[in-house]
């Protein structure tokens, strides 16, 4: 062998050698904290649905099947967030639902889940004229439409959207306590039908942070009694 | 398992351009060529799941057309695909299917060339779109990068060659963000070495090593590792 292709192939070698041992180092171990909050999170909360009478979920879970597009929203905090709408039976509105005032959801009451300051508020924002439509002023800062954020005191920050327009009734810096009411369900912002958007994370920031799995308490998941849990999609809750 | 098995593998591959024929000149311009073989690969995708590592094995299929000038100018278009599932034992629960194809294009000009060395420069430009198809979520990005390829006529009937790229530039449109990346937050090496044998005046048959790793330093951390080892045959006209 000629000592240039006797190199060329030492380096060759030493080259695929260097770059197929190293894998573990290339793919690095960030997303260990991810793994972590998956697997051995609890909230430190203490919530309660933030709803009276039956709701069913549309997202909400820890597989990209039940959590939908929320599961893939990780730098919004959107991971492990809820989607519920109410409904009365299997229906979730009257007439053929082509209005917003057709969903029974549209105007429901809204309660805080957990103690804590009001820190944020969007009560200004109009409803999508009818379901299934987006009004053309919405974008990516203010796809939560009205809105209100929790300081829960404790690291724990609550995120609540797509209120009906001017139906909040506290204000930043209110004190709210667990199952107050702080508003009414609405069409607001990125949703194509009356719904409520929960989500649970660790940063006071709209939008902007780390998503949480959040547990319920003493709540009932499709009539079964659970003292604690995280509820999925298509299941439908209620307190009582 | 795997890598230990690519290893040798590759080893003899190259080694093996020690046997000796001289019968055949390569002078024709251009070559179309397909290749299959075996893709080992790793993904760290934190948007699209809380995983810190997926890892994927997969037949790859390539097809490589070559056109030439006079001058050695050498413009390339390479198509790969490769169809497969994304695999963690962490968290088996969110293993997912994961399809990814790769268009590439590159423009070389000859910059040295010595006895049996030649050395070509250029740009080369990137596209590939890959789809978490289960869950309708896809990841389209645009890179460009400098290449370099070194060949080196090892007698009349073989050839060995390596292209090496940087990529500096990155455009990603994904289910997850919509964003620009240069080099202080998008790195890459995209590496090609080849052995090639000439069959005929027509036809060449070849072993092809290639490795692919790109990676963005960004909170939602995007990290994908290749390593492809595929056997091709080559049409020269």
């Amino acid at each position: 062998m000629k000592p240039s292709l006797r190199l060329t192939t030492i380096l060759s070698t030493v080259l695929i050698v260097v770059l197929t041992s190293c894998a573990d180092t290339l793919i690095g171990d960030q997303g260990q904290l991810d793994e972590d909050v998956y697997f051995n999170y609890q909230a430190i909360t203490d919530l309660e649905l933030p709803f009276e009478e039956e709701w069913y979920l549309t997202a909400g879970g820890r597989t990209h099947a039940d959590g939908g597009g929320h599961f893939f929203q990780r730098e919004s905090g959107q991971r492990y967030a809820y989607d519920m709408i109410k409904i009365e039976g299997d229906r979730a509105a009257t007439g053929d639902g082509s209005t917003n005032e057709d969903a029974f959801g549209f105007g429901a009451r809204i309660n805080a889940p957990a103690d804590g300051v009001i820190i944020s508020v969007e009560n200004s924002i109009d409803d999508n004229l009818r379901p299934g439509f987006i009004n053309p002023n919405i974008n990516n800062s203010n796809l939560g439409g009205n809105y209100i954020m929790i300081d829960h005191l404790n690291g724990e920050y609550s995120l609540l959207a797509h209120f009906k327009k001017g139906s909040i009734i506290v204000a930043v810096g209110d004190t709210v306590v667990q199952g107050q009411e702080v508003g009414k369900a609405g069409n607001s912002g990125n949703s194509t039908g009356t719904h409520l958007h929960y989500q649970l994370q660790n940063t006071p920031d709209y939008l902007n942070g780390f998503g949480l799995p959040a547990q319920f308490q003493n709540y009932y998941e499709d009539d079964i009694f659970i003292a604690r849990g995280e509820p999925t999609r298509d299941q439908k809750v209620r307190k009582n | 398992m795997n890598i230990k098995l690519l290893v040798p593998l590759s080893i003899l591959a190259l080694s093996s351009s020690t046997a000796v024929s001289q019968t055949v000149t390569d002078t024709r311009q251009n070559s179309l060529e397909f290749s299959s073989g075996y893709t080992i690969g790793a993904i760290k995708n934190l948007s699209f799941a809380p995983v810190v590592r997926y890892d994927y094995n997969a037949l790859n299929h390539q097809f490589k057309y070559v056109r030439k000038t006079k001058k050695d100018k050498r413009f390339e278009v390479q198509l790969d695909y490769l169809d497969t599932n994304l695999k963690s034992e962490t968290i088996p629960a969110l293993n997912a299917s994961y399809a990814k194809v790769v268009l590439n294009f590159s423009y070389l000009r000859p910059v040295y060339t010595k006895s049996r060395w030649t050395i070509h420069a250029g740009l080369q430009a990137q596209t590939n779109v890959s789809g978490y198809n289960d869950w309708q979520a896809y990841d389209a990005q645009q890179k460009f990068g400098l290449a370099g390829r070194f060949a080196y006529q090892i007698d009349q009937r073989q050839y060995l060659t390596s292209k090496l790229t940087i990529p500096f530039f990155m455009l990603r449109v994904a289910t997850f963000e919509d964003s620009t990346y240069s080099l202080g937050r998008y790195q890459g090496v995209w590496c090609n070495t080849e052995y090639k044998y000439s069959l005929s005046k027509h036809f060449d048959i070849k072993a092809i090593y290639n490795f692919h790793y790109d990676r963005l330093q960004i909170s939602d951390a995007y990290r994908e590792l290749q390593h492809q080892l595929n056997l091709g045959i080559q049409f020269k006209f």
